[in-house]
């Protein structure tokens, strides 16, 4: 029933030239997305998981393995995927309006035709979405970091892409926004007819109980293991965090991610 | 109201007209050879006015003040050391109303003179900073290119065209191509390892977004990369108009037919001083315009930092 969208098969990078001594970043990755899922990928700092993502992009190749999207081997960036990173990553010469319609035409041009107007057009609907009516003009720089990252989502959102890739979008903001921009990102996400494909990187534990369908839970280099989030959706805030589903999987997740790491850092030290 | 209308600048711009009153020594020594204050008095009025104006901005009141009773000042003692007093060999120091004069003489001149310079400072600086900004940003696209070349640029960068710029004046076939090459070299090189840098080094972040739209190469270039440093790029006009001018003026004094340069040069070949003076006094406005046209322009193109 479900059809794989993104497959990842030992997949393997290590950085470092015959100059350097190498490292390794990721190890032996296995992982099968499907269409529609909701995938979020966890772990501590440093464990790899921006790097996958950033393999996923297609702005870093692997030196093992293959990532594939519908078949087809990732060589680099396209229009299928679109991107939400962390540090806000708008252009700051253009307005919210331009910055998103320059991403509509900009990618639907490799599609299809599309005139500069529609791509305008398209801009201010998805600027809508996101709350953002009346900051149309404004640049990137008079906005606050929740303003620009919804503009960076509505960007994301409005090239239509199968699968959108979000690199710790909410990572730098304050508790009550990121509790909103969650909310306003499973809004859109329930309410696109295409059912896009998302991978979602965090290492904020709860924001991935709320948002996903699979959690990925990586440990230094590799998947540590991966849990299924059966909590219904449409998913309220504060219902979630009753539900007797929740607190059992939090707790699991707890243990798994607190208990491995002594571990992993005493490995670690050899390496250091 | 009595500390817009009492105040030092005021008080001097009075005490140059009082000036007048008094015989001058200097017309008696020279046997009249005080020209009208005519022009003087009009340049007198056209400050009284930007200072009547400017002090209307209160951000700026205290600075035009100062700016201003120090330029009457200046005036002042002028007037009253030399024409009044004539306490200086008047061939050597001339009189305000003599230098003054000199632009309502010698009008023609000095205007042909400013439009002859304009045209190679403008040429040549657009064409330097365009082909540099775009050159360097292709350069800076490519590691192999940046590697090769950037090492050159800096070791050729560091000759002053200065040193060079007799040799270009004297091979190159007119006055007009040598200054325009000259011109051109001051800026470029400079203006190019700029756009070598800011392109290799560009924000990674901004470069990842394009690259995740999956833009071609030259949308990178010239829709991502160029604004990007667009700022930067502007920030060092001013610098750049300065090299410039001085780079323009040293070729001028060398072999033009025209020019600010050559005017100021040709007087003092004839030991005419006050002509000279009012030349380089023309220099000066000029560059002041220039620079407030440049700030202008920066406004008005950048309206975000990084």
């Amino acid at each position: 029933m479900a059809e794989p969208v993104i497959e990842i098969k030992d997949l393997g990078l290590t950085y470092g030239t015959e100059e350097n001594t190498p490292y390794e970043a990721l190890k032996g990755i296995n992982l099968t997305i499907d269409k529609g899922e909701f995938i979020c990928i966890v772990g501590s700092s440093g464990c790899g998981k921006s790097t996958l993502l950033s393999v996923i992009e297609g702005l870093q190749s692997a030196t093992r393995g293959t990532v594939s999207i519908n078949g087809k081997k990732v060589t680099g960036p396209g229009v299928d995927r679109a991107v939400v990173f962390q540090n806000y990553s708008l252009f700051p010469w253009m307005s919210a309006l331009q910055n998103v319609a320059f991403a509509v035409y900009e990618t639907n041009k490799q599609r299809e035709k599309i005139t500069k107007k529609d791509s305008v057009v398209i801009a201010k609907d998805f600027l809508k979405k996101v709350e953002l009516c009346g900051f149309e003009d404004s640049l990137p720089g008079a906005l606050s970091g929740g303003m620009q990252q919804r503009v960076a989502i509505a960007r994301a959102m409005a090239c239509n892409p199968e699968i959108l890739l979000l690199d710790e979008p909410f990572g730098a903001l304050d508790a009550k926004i990121r509790g909103n921009l969650q909310d306003l990102l499973l809004k859109l996400w329930l309410g696109d007819e295409s059912k896009k494909t998302v991978v979602f990187v965090t290492h904020d534990l709860n924001e991935a109980e709320l948002l996903a369908d699979r959690i990925v839970l990586m440990m230094p280099k590799h998947i540590h293991s991966i849990l299924d989030v059966n909590i219904p959706r449409p998913r309220v805030r504060d219902d979630v965090m009753e539900s007797k589903e929740y607190k059992a999987l939090n707790q699991k997740l707890k243990k798994l991610f607190y208990d491995d790491i002594p571990a992993f850092i005493n490995e670690d030290e050899v390496n250091i | 109201m009595k500390e817009r209308i009492i105040n030092i600048p005021n008080v001097l711009f009075v005490l140059i007209f009082a000036c007048f009153l008094f015989p001058s020594r200097y017309a008696v020594q020279m046997r009249l050879g005080l020209s009208s204050p005519l022009v003087f008095i009009i340049v007198l009025f056209v400050i009284e006015i930007i200072f009547i104006v400017q002090t209307g901005n209160p951000g700026k009141k205290q600075a035009v003040k100062d700016i201003v009773g120090f330029i009457y000042l200046f005036l002042f003692v002028w007037e009253l050391v030399v024409s009044r007093l004539n306490l200086f060999p008047y061939v050597f120091v001339p009189a305000p109303e003599n230098v003054f004069n000199v632009f309502a003489e010698d009008y023609r001149t000095i205007i042909l003179g400013f439009f002859s310079s304009m045209y190679l400072l403008v040429v040549g600086m657009t064409t330097a900073m365009f082909s540099a900004v775009i050159l360097g940003t292709l350069v800076g696209w490519n590691k192999r290119l940046t590697n090769a070349i950037y090492p050159v640029a800096k070791a050729i960068s560091t000759v002053p065209p200065l040193i060079y710029t007799p040799y270009v004046v004297l091979i190159m076939p007119t006055f007009r191509t040598a200054s325009l090459f000259v011109i051109f070299l001051s800026i470029f090189w400079g203006t190019f390892m700029g756009a070598i840098n800011n392109t290799a080094f560009v924000e990674v972040k901004i470069i990842n977004s394009a690259r995740a739209l999956n833009l071609s190469t030259p949308v990178i270039l010239f829709k991502i990369i160029i604004p990007f440093n667009l700022p930067r790029i502007i920030n060092g006009l001013p610098i750049h108009l300065a090299t410039a001018l001085m780079t323009l003026t040293a070729a001028e004094m060398l072999g033009a037919d025209a020019g600010m340069g050559y005017y100021v040069r040709v007087s003092l070949s004839f030991a005419n001083y006050t002509k000279a003076i009012a030349g380089i006094f023309f220099i000066a406005l000029v560059v002041t315009g220039l620079n407030a046209i440049v700030d202008v322009i920066r406004h008005k193109l950048i309206k975000w930092s990084y």
